[in-house]
């Protein structure tokens, strides 16, 4: 299998606190991470479920479990990704401690390349994963919602692995992308154009200078398009650029 | 500077949808009933119309059930661009029809889209339920328990009010059962039916101005609420 040159990998993302948090001066309850190691890129995003005590601490840690456990299942030959998502389940566990699960449920999102070029992407709870390919077709991540708007699974509800989606690709080609966006962003893109919409980000964002993408990322998720929009608002990206 | 995002977002804020299922059978003529009803509906829709604090789009549906069966009295609609209509009361109580269309119309995703919040059901009713033929059924145990058990609209906030003294209470309990917070049936006879659309229109006006509206808060028991005073 060829390896894919970290440089030619690119991640980025942002968070910003909603406008229901700031009124009731809560903090933001979504996270994101990226980054490169020696197992390889990724990215991850998480949204602390509201109504739950721990929430911003359980999102921080949920992205904080991915990038630990890709860690060690990165070391690990042919290791199956249900061993993976079992590790998040087992580092999360502990990292909100002593907080309770309950207290600190997240849902959590997230993508990497392995340094072999292998691609997982895994979501557990609402929220977007998706992947755009270079020639523009889409596959997303079938979470399907039950219920209405803020009802969901995620760490610290969910006792089973088998709760995730997960898609495992042998590669990640190049020119192909991969988005993922909380619900406060998901809920409300169009799903006709979610293609573009990546497209978008891929060229009037990825090749800014990091923190002036980073600053404006912030600028357009603090100013949403949508009509009262209340929720934390978080995406990432993860591009294998040409 | 303009929005990058604008093309690729839903121009719309999300709906709250307010779906009531009213009993217009024959009986409902009686003592003014119907015409009580009928204004209580309209000055709801009124005061969702007037909020100007709401931070979603209330959308309004009607169910009737009565002669010819369960009807959409009015389809669901944003409260904004609702011209109330009365009802009229005529025939049996057929309201195992009306959880059979109202269940329909929860489920279905592209009416009441998933990032919704969740929907308010309101059931009136001041008889017993009846079949096709009118006689008295239990025929809505079945329908109302595919109801509660169906994947969206068994997360409905659902209220209930029974008007006078021919209720069946097994119906209007059964329907506010087993929720995330206790809901009392709201009993009432024609002077005070008014008193509990105030009270559903002070639960959803709440919630549509809170910053989380999904979350539901405990309410008050609406039987013992003095609501007269209370400005939405």
């Amino acid at each position: 299998m060829t390896e894919i040159s970290n440089n030619k990998l690119i991640s980025f993302g942002a968070s910003i606190t909603g406008s229901q948090h700031k009124r009731d001066r809560r903090p933001n309850e979504d996270a994101w991470m990226g980054g490169q190691s020696k197992f390889g890129t990724f990215v991850a995003i998480s949204d602390g479920l509201g109504s739950k005590p721990n929430a911003r601490q359980g999102a921080k840690m949920a992205c904080r479990a991915v990038k630990d456990a890709l860690r060690h299942w990165g070391n690990s030959v042919d290791a199956s990704p249900t061993l993976l998502l079992r590790l998040i389940h087992i580092l999360w566990n502990l990292y909100v401690l002593p907080a309770s699960e309950n207290d600190s449920a997240t849902t959590c999102l997230f993508a990497v390349i392995s340094s072999e070029g292998k691609l997982v992407m895994a979501q557990l709870g609402d929220g977007l994963v998706a992947m755009r390919k270079a020639d523009g077709t889409l596959h997303r991540l079938n979470f399907e919602r039950t219920g209405f708007s803020n009802q969901t699974t995620g760490l610290g509800i969910s006792r089973s692995t088998q709760d995730w989606q997960i898609l495992t690709l042998p590669v990640l080609e190049i020119g192909d992308a991969i988005l993922l966006a909380t619900d406060g962003i998901a809920e409300d893109l169009q799903s006709d154009r979610l293609s573009d919409f990546i497209d978008m980000l891929l060229t009037d964002f990825a090749p800014m200078p990091p923190y002036q993408r980073w600053q404006a990322l912030c600028r357009e998720l603090r100013e949403f398009p949508v009509p009262n929009h209340l929720d934390d608002k978080t995406l990432s990206v993860l591009w294998r650029q040409p | 500077m303009s929005s990058k995002f604008k093309s690729f977002t839903v121009p719309t804020a999300r709906m709250m949808p307010v779906i009531i299922l009213a009993d217009v059978s024959g009986s409902m003529t009686k003592q003014g009933k119907i015409a009580i009803l009928n204004r209580a509906i309209a000055a709801m829709i009124q005061e969702f119309k007037d909020d100007t604090f709401a931070l979603v789009d209330i959308h309004v549906a009607v169910i009737t059930f009565g002669k010819g069966g369960a009807v959409h009295h009015i389809p669901l609609t944003p409260a904004t661009k609702i011209q109330w209509e009365d009802m009229k009361a005529e025939g049996t109580t057929p309201m195992a029809a009306a959880f059979e269309l109202v269940k329909q119309l929860v489920e279905d995703r592209d009416t009441i889209p998933s990032r919704s919040y969740y929907p308010n059901l309101i059931l009136v009713s001041d008889g017993v339920p009846t079949d096709d033929k009118g006689k008295a059924s239990k025929n809505w145990k079945e329908s109302l328990n595919k109801l509660l058990t169906s994947d969206r609209t068994s997360k409905a906030v659902r209220f209930a009010m029974g008007i006078g003294e021919d209720i069946d209470r097994d119906v209007l309990n059964a329907f506010v059962a087993n929720q995330s917070i206790q809901i009392p049936v709201f009993t009432a006879d024609e002077t005070n039916i008014q008193r509990f659309f105030r009270w559903v229109t002070f639960s959803v006006a709440t919630r549509s101005r809170s910053a989380d509206p999904s979350q539901l808060q405990q309410l008050v028991d609406p039987n013992t609420l003095d609501l007269d005073d209370i400005d939405f």
